[in-house]
C-alpha cells in the first residue's frame, strides 16, 4: 500500500497511485474504508468500490536505480563554462572553472569514446548535449562534435539526436545553423525585453533581448523543437500570465519551462528575490492554461506528473558530463557548487595525455547512482516523489522532518496536484481548490500522503 | 601562406544540406553542385567563417589526416571551387 496516496481536495479525497495509474476522488468515508479493504485483505464485493480494490491490489513495480554495466545513456559536452552575458543571478562569472576551453582534442575523444560505448552495447539511439556557461562561445567544439558524431552514427546504424541549452545570442548565421543540426533548443529566454535586458545582460550591461527575440523567432520557424527556460523572480511572478500570452503571441515555442530563481550571493547583490512559492504556483497554473490555450506545453519539471523516475536529472541515470578540463562529472553545475554541499559527482575523467583514454571510476558509478528517491527518507510519504524525486540532488536540501516543506515542495505539490486533477478533466473543481487558501494548504501540509498513514481525521 | 586562406563562400550561392550531402545553387544563373562527404563538410564550416588555420585543424580531426596532408587536400579543393565561382577570394566583391 506505499504507492497508494491520499490527498484532501476540499471536502473529497484523491486517492492517487501514480505506479497503478491510477487517480480518483472519493469522499472521506470512501478512503478510509477502502484503506481498511486493503489493509485486511478482505473481499471488496462487487461495485466500484470493489473494482477501485481490486485495480489497486495489482502488483506494481517501482523505478528502480540503475544497476550493472555501466552505459552512458548520454553525453553531455561543456565546451566551456564561460559566458558573453552576465546573468545578475548567474554564479559562472565569478567562478574560476570558466577559464577552461575543451579543446578539439578532447571533444573528438569525448564522441569517439561515447560513440564506441554506443556500438558496443548495440543501443539504436545516441544523444549527445551541449551546456555551458554558453556553449556557443566555443562554436568550433560544437561544429567539431556534431560533424564527428553524425559520421559515426552513419557507420554504426544508429540514430543521433543533439540538444542545446543556451542564451539564444549568437549569429543570425549560427541561428540557422542550430535551426537545421540539432533536434531540441533549450533558450534561456526571461520575457519581454525589460525582463530580459533587467535579468540577462551582455558583459557591457547592454541588453541581450533584441538578439534572443530575433533568433527565438527564426527557431520557431525551424523544424526543431524550441522550449523556453524562464527565470521568475518576486518581482515577475506576477507577470506570469502577461509573459506567457507574449511568448504566444512573438513565437513558437514546443515548451515553455518556468523555473523559480534559485537565490546565489549574485542574486542576492542585485536584489532579485525568489517568487513566494504559492504566488509561482498560482501564476504557474495561469500561464499553463494560457500556453495549452496556443498548443504549448507548460514545464514546471518537478511537477511532471508523466514521469515515473528515481532522480530528477541527469545524476544517476549514468549521464556522462565532460567538462572543460577533462573531468567527467554527473551534473552539470559548476564544480565547486557540489563540492561547497560535501558531494562529490565525479564520474571519472578523460587523460589527455594516454591518447584521450576515458576511465570510469566504477566506485563512483556506485556512489552516484545511489543519489536517488530511495535514499530520500524525507520524500518517502509524498505523492510526487515518483515524479520530482527530491529535485536537483546540489540545490534542494531537504527538511529534517516530514512534512517540513520548502518552496520546492510547495510549489511541486501544488502544481501537481492541479495537473493530475487537469488531466482527470476535473478543472472546475481545480479551480475552486485553488481559490480555497485553507483546502490548498490541508493539501500542501500533509506530514505523510500514504493511504495507510490517513487516520480517522481523513 | 596559401591563397585559399583569403577565400569565402560567393555571395550569390544559395545551398541546403540533405542528409550529409550540400546542394549549392547559384541564385544567378541556376547552376547546381552537389557536393558530397569530405566536400560537404568543408563547404558547410566554410560557410560558417572558419579561417583557413581554424578550417584545416578542424578538417584534420574529422578526417583523421594529419594537417600537412589536410592543407594539400584543402588547397586543391578551394581551387577547384574558386575556377568554379563558388568561393571568392575575400578580397573580392560580389559578383553582379
Ligand atoms: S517531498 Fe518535496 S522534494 Fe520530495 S518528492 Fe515531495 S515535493 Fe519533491
Ligand atoms: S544535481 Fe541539480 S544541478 Fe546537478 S544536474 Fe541534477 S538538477 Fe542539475
Amino acid at each position: 500500500m506505499r504507492n497508494i496516496f491520499a490527498v484532501p481536495i476540499r471536502d473529497q479525497i484523491l486517492i492517487y497511485a501514480p505506479l497503478h495509474n491510477l487517480a480518483a476522488l472519493v469522499s472521506p468515508t470512501l478512503a478510509l474504508r477502502l484503506r481498511d479493504l486493503l489493509a485486511s485483505g478482505e473481499p471488496a464485493g462487487d461495485g466500484p468500490l470493489g473494482e477501485l480494490v481490486d485495480l489497486l491490489r495489482d502488483e506494481v513495480t517501482e523505478p528502480a536505480p540503475l544497476q550493472g554495466e555501466f552505459v552512458p545513456s548520454a553525453l553531455g559536452l561543456l565546451p566551456t563554462r564561460g559566458c558573453n552575458l552576465a546573468c545578475r543571478y548567474c554564479g559562472f562569472i565569478a567562478s574560476e572553472e570558466t577559464q577552461f576551453v575543451m579543446s578539439l582534442e578532447m571533444a573528438r575523444d569525448a564522441v569517439n569514446w561515447y560513440m564506441d560505448q554506443v556500438q558496443r552495447s548495440g543501443a539504436p539511439h545516441a544523444e549527445i548535449h551541449f551546456f555551458g556557461g554558453e556553449p556557443f562561445c566555443v562554436e568550433a567544439v560544437i561544429d567539431l562534435a556534431v560533424h564527428l558524431a553524425q559520421r559515426r552514427a552513419a557507420e554504426i546504424g544508429c540514430t543521433l539526436r543533439f540538444e542545446v541549452a543556451t542564451n539564444g545570442t549568437f549569429s543570425e548565421a549560427r541561428c540557422y545553423w542550430t535551426a537545421d543540426n540539432l533536434d531540441t533548443v533549450v533558450l534561456s529566454f526571461d520575457g519581454p525585453a525589460d525582463v530580459q535586458n533587467l535579468h540577462r545582460p551582455y558583459k557591457d550591461g547592454s541588453g541581450s533581448f533584441d538578439a534572443i527575440a530575433r533568433n527565438a523567432r527564426i527557431l520557431s520557424e525551424g523544424a526543431n523543437s524550441v522550449y523556453f527556460r524562464a527565470c521568475i523572480t518576486e518581482a515577475t511572478v506576477g507577470r506570469m500570465p502577461e509573459i506567457a500570452t507574449w511568448f504566444c503571441q512573438e513565437f513558437r515555442p514546443d515548451a515553455v519551462s518556468f523555473e523559480p530563481l534559485q537565490p546565489t550571493p549574485w542574486s542576492d547583490n542585485a536584489g532579485l528575490v525568489p517568487p513566494d512559492p504559492w504566488a509561482f504556483a498560482h501564476n504557474f497554473i495561469a500561464a499553463a492554461q494560457i500556453l495549452e490555450a496556443h498548443g504549448v506545453r507548460p514545464v514546471y519539471a518537478p511537477a511532471e506528473i508523466g514521469a515515473r523516475q528515481v532522480t530528477f536529472c541527469p545524476v544517476g541515470k549514468d549521464f556522462v558530463i565532460v567538462a572543460p578540463d577533462g573531468v567527467l562529472t554527473a551534473c552539470y553545475l559548476l564544480r565547486g557548487e557540489w563540492e561547497a554541499r560535501g558531494l562529490d559527482l565525479r564520474l571519472g575523467r578523460m587523460n589527455t595525455d594516454q591518447n584521450g583514454a576515458v576511465q570510469i571510476d566504477p566506485e563512483a558509478v556506485e556512489s552516484i547512482r545511489g543519489f536517488n528517491v530511495h535514499n530520500k527518507l524525507f520524500c518517502a510519504g509524498c505523492f510526487a516523489r515518483w515524479h520530482c524525486a527530491g529535485g536537483c540532488h546540489v540545490n534542494h536540501i531537504l527538511g529534517s522532518q516530514p512534512g517540513d516543506y520548502d518552496r520546492l515542495c510547495i510549489q511541486a505539490r501544488i502544481i501537481a496536484l492541479y495537473n493530475i486533477l487537469h488531466a482527470m478533466h476535473h478543472d472546475e473543481l481545480a479551480h475552486t481548490w485553488l481559490q480555497d487558501h485553507a483546502a490548498l494548504a490541508r493539501s500542501v501540509w500533509q506530514a505523510s500522503d500514504r493511504l495507510a498513514d490517513r487516520d480517522g481525521t481523513l | 601562406m596559401s591563397t585559399a586562406a583569403r577565400v569565402r563562400c560567393a555571395p550569390g550561392i544559395v545551398w541546403v544540406k540533405d542528409t550529409g550531402r550540400a546542394l549549392l545553387v547559384d541564385g544567378e544563373t541556376g547552376r547546381l553542385w552537389a557536393l558530397q562527404d569530405a566536400d560537404a563538410l568543408t563547404w558547410e564550416l566554410l560557410s560558417m567563417g572558419y579561417k583557413y588555420t581554424d578550417l584545416v585543424r578542424m578538417l584534420a580531426l574529422l578526417l583523421t589526416l594529419s594537417e600537412d596532408e589536410t592543407s594539400a587536400v584543402l588547397d586543391d579543393t578551394l581551387a577547384r571551387w574558386q575556377a568554379a565561382g563558388i568561393v571568392l577570394a575575400a578580397g573580392d566583391s560580389a559578383h553582379g
